[in-house]
């Protein structure tokens, strides 16, 4: 079977103008060039045909996630101090005021020449032709606000980190983190998503200030304790939610007042 | 030993895979995935599925192609076709078994470097018609599943008391944790691979004394 190689492979000792025709260095390239010609094509048409349907995955789990972190379980029924909310409704922030998001009105991608557009992220919607984070509000059966559900993304070790945190308007705290979307190390950063002794840390957290990860157990109540070898991870989490608090701090506890605004109409952002 | 007739040699390139000359068991390869995606049942099945794909996919490419690639640039060429296969199974597991998939992601794109794969692209289907390609591919695919499929469940019954998700032995059961944990991998991996080196060893004997006593007797 392998006897005409063995002739073949001696062939590789001699120089570079002896080798055998058709090894020429243009059929090298052709070859190469072909094989990569052939594979993006192919990866291209792979991508299409799958686009459609991953893009529907990573929107049921931000779905899920939604209603996950406002806890609709019978724990939270039980609990008397906080109320489950029943349905939740996508709103944008237009001024510092949450207003509800219809939906994409057409097809085309979200740009400045079509600013009614769709944008690929279930948890975005385009507002003046650029994809912004939508916040899905839950309200209970009279339709009053009970807490938001908050999607935020930022860099993590490996690449973006993306969650939904569920924020709770009579307690004023974070009540549940769900991480929709990561590539941390596996078996080690990757456990922010499903670790449960990590993910309960975010049940009862106070973000009046910041929130600090901790790497032994956590004493006050702002505190994060870290998943051991997986530090970095739990602190980029932690950096996540300080941010996204600190931009919607006007919207989460409006009864404060601005710091560095100079008016007294609330601003979304700095 | 010469090769018999067409489907003698057929069968014999699709069951060596299996058991004789198994990648993982024998040949000791492909032992991060293993190890890293063992610890359920349903996880080594969709990374035996997904190797799979890719083995038998690449396989009969090269296999068609070999007469074409030069030498000089084939395992850049295998590579590429290889990384090709990898890349369209890792959409294809994104996108219609997304409840898994970010538990295997990482894995399905290292079925790049899975020697398994440019082990029998290089070894086989370089030199063999597509047809004994393919054949040597299920094979081998087959042998590679069949150890994932060991280990998997192994790791599961005894890591957490369960087989495919569904309990097997009620609440009293105290799972043995470590066995889903890395150092499970390692464990079952080492019995396994001690238990198949014992049966090919008394293989070995057996032939050798039947050997003696057929000299024997004709002595």
């Amino acid at each position: 079977m392998s006897e005409e190689e063995e002739t073949g492979e001696d062939k590789t000792h001699l120089p570079m103008a002896a080798s055998p025709p058709g090894a020429s260095s243009l059929r090298l390239v052709g070859s190469l060039a072909g094989a990569g010609l052939l594979s993006g094509l192919i990866l291209v048409g792979a991508y299409v045909a799958t686009k459609d349907q991953i893009d529907a995955n990573d929107a049921a789990r931000v779905m899920r996630a939604v209603q996950t972190v406002l806890r609709t379980d019978a724990e939270v029924a039980v609990d008397s101090t906080r109320t489950p909310p029943v349905s939740y409704e996508p709103r944008i922030l237009v001024n510092g005021e949450l207003v509800p998001f219809a939906g994409a009105q057409s097809q085309t991608e979200c740009s400045v020449a079509a600013p009614e557009g769709r944008c690929r992220r279930a948890s975005e919607g385009c507002r003046q032709g650029v994809c912004v984070n939508l916040i899905f509000v839950g309200l209970d059966e009279a339709g009053s606000i009970v807490g938001y559900a908050i999607p935020a993304r930022g860099p993590g070790f490996m690449d973006t980190i993306e969650l939904i945190y569920g924020f709770d308007l009579q307690l004023r705290r974070i009540v549940g983190v769900a991480v929709t979307k990561q590539v941390e190390t596996p078996g080690l950063g990757d456990r922010i998503s499903k670790d449960r002794n990590f993910l309960a840390n975010f049940d009862d957290l106070d973000v009046s200030g910041e929130i600090v990860g901790v790497k032994r157990d956590t004493e006050a109540d702002n505190e994060v304790e870290c998943i051991t070898g997986a530090t970095i991870s739990s602190n980029y989490v932690v950096d996540i939610l300080n941010g996204s608090v600190r931009e919607l701090r006007p919207v989460l506890f409006p009864d404060e007042p601005a710091a560095n605004a100079g008016g007294s109409a609330p601003d979304s952002g700095r | 030993m010469a090769s018999a007739t067409g489907t003698s040699r057929a069968r014999q390139e699709l069951l060596k895979g299996f058991w004789k000359e198994n990648p993982v068991f024998i040949a000791v390869l492909g032992l991060c995935p293993a190890m890293a995606v063992t610890n359920t049942l349903v996880n080594g099945l969709i990374m035996a599925g997904a190797t799979t794909f890719v083995l038998v996919g690449s396989s009969f490419l090269i296999s068609l192609l070999r007469n074409v690639i030069p030498k000089q640039v084939r395992i850049s060429v295998f590579i590429v076709v290889i990384a090709t296969f990898v890349t369209v199974v890792d959409y294809g597991l994104a996108a219609y078994v997304p409840d898994q998939y970010p538990e295997l992601a990482a894995f399905i794109q290292l079925i790049v470097v899975n020697c398994i794969i440019l082990g029998r692209a290089e070894a086989f289907a370089s030199k063999n018609s597509v047809g004994y390609s393919v054949l040597d591919a299920l094979g081998m695919s087959g042998g590679f599943g069949l150890a994932l499929c060991m280990i998997g469940a192994i790791r599961e019954i005894l890591g957490s008391g369960t087989l495919l998700g569904a309990s097997l032995f009620g609440d009293g059961f105290e799972p043995w944790v470590i066995m889903v944990m890395p150092p499970g991998g390692f464990l079952t991996l080492g019995v396994l691979l001690t238990t198949f080196a014992w049966v090919k060893e008394r293989g070995i004997k057996r032939q050798r004394a039947q050997a003696l006593t057929a000299r024997k007797g004709a002595a």
